[in-house]
């Protein structure tokens, strides 16, 4: 029964949140969603299959561009594009990996290193067609006929996206799809033996995994409504390994719990500055982005030194022994608990 | 058909081969690993190749398995040439292995890593499977149910399986692989060095298992061993190489009194009547 | 004429390249791993020297003995963190611990020395030089110089001395060198020592000649390129692919656009993985099961 109730209160809590709380709050759930998204994605690429991807920030710009085109130019409602960026942001990423996939796994971050500097390349000297350095303004995000043009209206379909990319992540590794993506990772040539076709498997986690981010640019697209090619800079493919890593590699939960703690994060940290802006009255802010690009980097090599299975290992282990001193007490007290 | 300069003992069988290592010759930049190297396996047989450490038994493995392609020779299997198949493609055909150095897969269960060997009997694609669809779930269930039923309990696994692969016993991971190999449900099993590592009561333990294997499910059986209790009593037909080369085969007792196969062994006699603890 | 000024300008250039890409080279020969932090350890060894002269009554020569000195600790200290610490853990694990490193260098420096480009103490000679009738700036051709023997003398002792010897064993095989007696961490530890040189003097040749800023970092991306293209494990295929990559970058700055200079690595890299991934010099890879 304890565990249902948890469950219940959670979707409460969730579904209650553009009510409860302020738009700030609002603000800062859609884009734990939008990261949770992209985080699963990459952790699908990168911590299940063993795929080093540095392009993720690339393929998430491709699905919000694609999103912003087709909303601007054709009013296409919004669920059509998510599905639409997904599409593209996948067919990117399988033309940019495609040599790479029947090499070994460094050959691939390599490619993806270029992938990422070209894509933002491209979207920098798109003219017209991208907006260039300023990028492009967002239509308003339309479903039937109703307009999501508040944070509050559009957050749930960030949630309704974020539900369903986690139970599809889920499923996948209940299947031999899943388990393929393992073995690749652990030894993949003992995969090759029980008939995994390491290139046709490799694509499709890079590809699954970039299908994601697509998603997460379209519903980043959704509530900024700005796009920006600033806005997907190699820093950001560090951000969302850096949430993979902290949260945990091959885990869906610590995709989840890497992406909120990544997400708070930089909010933390301009809040810290601001804060210290009066004691030490300097610009802080100016120095927002030296701080990150250090607190992303530190947080990968402390993570990867003192705890590479992350921060869904640490909750792992307290709740372990919380259930074993639980236990224990339950059975000194002689009495039965569910 | 085989070299004139390996020794062939005993009856041919007149039935076709499963298995037929023709003239196989694979070199490493100027090494050769394999020169000529002819055998043939019969279905529902029990093989073993022996030899000195070097002399390529793993290479021939690996050859057959699909990693290394030879510069010259054939592969058949049930009459079908095979060397032009990627490794992946030969699981369909039926055949399975395990492997010298145990590469289970951390981050899965016990179980979900016996599934792993069953890949190719299933059917689910991505769409499939991020849904879940309802010919997955019963895919999946039946897989589990098989597991459970007829491939863990001759291993003794049934009570491991939920449980991550890291860390249990070297034994039961060498049951573990066992048990994968076993659900691709094999027509020819391949063992590289099965009781690498045991000591007697479990490589007794594996010697029956691998007889009932065998015998009830039809799989015929190569494997690489340095244990001779094993390769001895339970074979029925030993190839010994040396140096890349079939030196000779036949039964066990015929290749025991072998003066070629003794030769083989000749200053590392040790090694050849001590089991191997890894 | 023009063209072939560029072009020696351009080959010029490369000299760092190919220097930057031996120090990458050595240390994924010794251990296999991916030296993401080459560009920054490239940057810190420039803002040291900048450092370092600032102290007054110092030579400059002096200064840069001590930014070697300085990069040599932070080498000795990534290596350290990353070798020492991920032993077990695959290969990916150390390349991102590379990565993760030399944000927090890049970040640093930025916090420290600020974006604004900085001027690096006159130490190449600005005299143009006159090859046949082309007119090179003094800097360039200077930087080459000591680039390329620099990146010379790392090759023969690579390939002639005791520990070269040494090194070269590990970098084949490290279970074999292991059992021959040779002592593998000290190797390893030694390929991230010659990294730390030869990325200070690169980083000091460059930021001779365009100032030194954070974004000295950002030529890491042409330095993968230059490795792809030579061959991940040819020594002599990397300085060579160094030299070609200058060329083929001032090149498509100067013929096609100051934005296609930035991008060209990437796409040189996209192409070699396509056409040739062991590079133009270099050997499959060959992977023992």
């Amino acid at each position: 029964m304890g565990r249902i109730s948890i469950w219940v209160s959670l979707a409460v809590l969730l579904l209650a949140l553009p009510w409860a709380s302020s738009g700030y709050v609002v603000f800062l759930a859609c884009l734990c969603g939008v990261n949770i998204v992209a985080t699963l994605g990459l952790n699908i690429t990168t911590g299940y299959t063993g795929l080093l991807s540095l392009s993720h920030a690339g393929f998430v710009a491709v699905g919000a561009y694609t999103t912003a085109l087709l909303s601007n130019h054709w009013g296409v409602p919004i669920l059509v594009c998510i599905l639409l960026s997904g599409v593209m942001a996948s067919l990117v990423g399988g033309i940019f990996g495609l040599p790479s996939f029947r090499l070994k796994g460094i050959y691939l971050a390599v490619a993806t290193l270029a992938a990422q500097y070209t894509i933002i390349f491209a979207l920098r000297q798109g003219g017209p067609i991208t907006g260039g350095d300023s990028g492009l303004v967002v239509s308003i995000p339309q479903i039937g006929g109703l307009a999501l043009d508040t944070n509050q209206k559009f957050y749930f379909v960030v949630l309704a996206v974020t539900v369903l990319a986690i139970w599809i992540s889920r499923n996948l590794f209940f299947t031999r799809i899943g388990r393929a993506f393992i073995a690749i990772r652990e030894r993949d040539f003992t995969a090759e033996v029980f008939g995994i076709n390491l290139m046709r498997y490799k694509a499709l986690a890079f590809m699954i995994g970039a299908f994601y981010a697509g998603v997460a640019g379209s519903l980043l697209a959704g509530f900024m409504r700005v796009v920006t090619p600033e806005q997907f800079s190699l820093t950001e493919s560090v951000f969302y390994l850096a949430a993979v890593v902290v949260g945990g590699a091959g885990s869906i939960a610590g995709s989840i719990i890497g992406a909120v703690f990544m997400t708070l994060i930089p909010e933390f940290i301009a809040f810290a500055l601001e804060s210290t802006q009066e004691a030490f009255g300097f610009r802080a802010i100016a120095i927002l982005g030296s701080v990150r690009e250090i607190v992303f980097g530190g947080m990968i090599v402390a993570f990867l030194v003192f705890e590479p299975r992350g921060l869904s290992e640490v909750a792992r282990r307290i709740w372990a022994r919380l259930k074993r001193t639980k236990s224990s007490s339950s059975d000194n007290a002689h009495s039965k608990h569910t | 058909m085989v070299s004139p300069a390996v020794d062939r003992l005993g009856a041919q069988s007149p039935s076709q081969p499963l298995l037929e290592v023709a003239d196989v010759t694979l070199t490493f930049g100027g090494l050769h690993a394999l020169s000529g190297v002819s055998v043939e396996f019969e279905e529902g047989t029990i093989n073993a190749i022996i030899g000195p450490n070097g002399a390529g038994k793993t290479t021939l493995l690996n050859v057959i398995s699909g990693f290394y392609l030879p510069q010259q020779g054939q592969i058949r299997f049930q009459g079908r040439d095979i060397l032009s198949m990627p490794p992946s493609a030969r699981a369909t055909l039926g055949i399975a292995r395990t492997f010298q150095n145990i590469s289970l897969y951390r981050g899965m269960s016990v179980l979900e890593n016996i599934k792993l060997g069953a890949h190719t009997t299933l059917r689910t694609n991505v769409l499939a499977g991020g849904f879940f669809s309802r010919a997955t779930r019963r895919q999946e269930a039946a897989l589990t149910q098989r597991i459970k039923e007829e491939i863990a309990p001759p291993l003794r696994l049934n009570e491991y399986l939920d449980d991550p692969v890291e860390g249990l016993a070297y034994g039961i991971q060498k049951r573990i692989e066992l048990a994968r190999a076993l659900a691709l449900s094999p027509k020819l099993l391949l063992l590289d060095e099965p009781v690498a590592g045991m000591n007697s009561s479990e490589t007794e333990e594996m010697a029956k298992l691998i007889q009932r294997v065998r015998a009830e499910w039809d799989v015929t059986i190569i494997m690489i061993e340095h244990d001779m209790s094993l390769v001895m009593g339970i074979s029925d037909r030993v190839a010994v190489l040396s140096l890349g080369q079939t030196v000779c085969e036949g039964t066990p007792a015929q290749v025991q009194t072998h003066p070629k196969a003794i030769e083989a062994y000749l200053g590392v006699d040790d090694d050849a009547v001590t089991e191997v603890h890894a | 004429m023009m063209f072939l000024e560029y072009s020696l300008i351009g080959i010029a250039a490369g000299g760092i390249y190919g220097l930057l890409a031996l120090g990458f080279v050595f240390i994924f020969m010794a251990s296999g791993v991916f030296n993401f932090a080459t560009g920054q350890m490239m940057m810190l060894g420039a803002y040291f020297f900048l450092a370092f002269s600032k102290i007054p009554g110092l030579p400059w020569w002096a200064a840069f003995a001590l930014a070697i000195l300085g990069s040599i600790v932070v080498a000795i200290i990534l290596e350290w963190v990353v070798i020492r610490r991920l032993i077990g853990q695959p290969v990916i694990s150390a390349v991102m611990v590379t990565m993760g490193l030399g944000w927090m260098l890049q970040g640093t420096a930025s916090l420290i020395w600020g974006q604004v480009p900085q001027q690096l103490p006159d130490v190449l000679p600005r005299a143009p030089i006159f090859i046949g009738e082309i007119l090179v700036p003094g800097r360039s051709v200077w930087g080459f110089v000591i680039a390329i023997a620099v990146a010379l003398a790392s090759v023969v002792y690579f390939r002639y001395s005791r520990t070269g010897v040494a090194l070269r064993a590990t970098a084949s095989d490290q279970i074999t060198a292991y059992s021959m007696g040779i002592n593998v961490p000290a190797s390893i530890r030694l390929t991230w020592i010659m990294a730390a040189i030869s990325t200070t003097f690169a980083g000091v040749i460059a930021g001779s000649i365009n100032g030194v800023t954070p974004e000295l970092s950002n030529v890491a991306i042409s330095v993968i390129a230059v490795v792809l293209l030579g061959g991940v494990n040819s020594v002599g295929g990397v300085i060579i692919a160094g030299l070609m990559m200058g060329w083929l970058e001032t090149i498509s700055g100067v013929y096609l656009g100051g934005h296609w200079r930035e991008v060209i690595p990437y796409l040189a890299v996209l192409l070699v993985l396509l056409v040739r991934p062991s590079g133009l010099f270099g050997s499959k890879l060959v992977e023992r099961i």
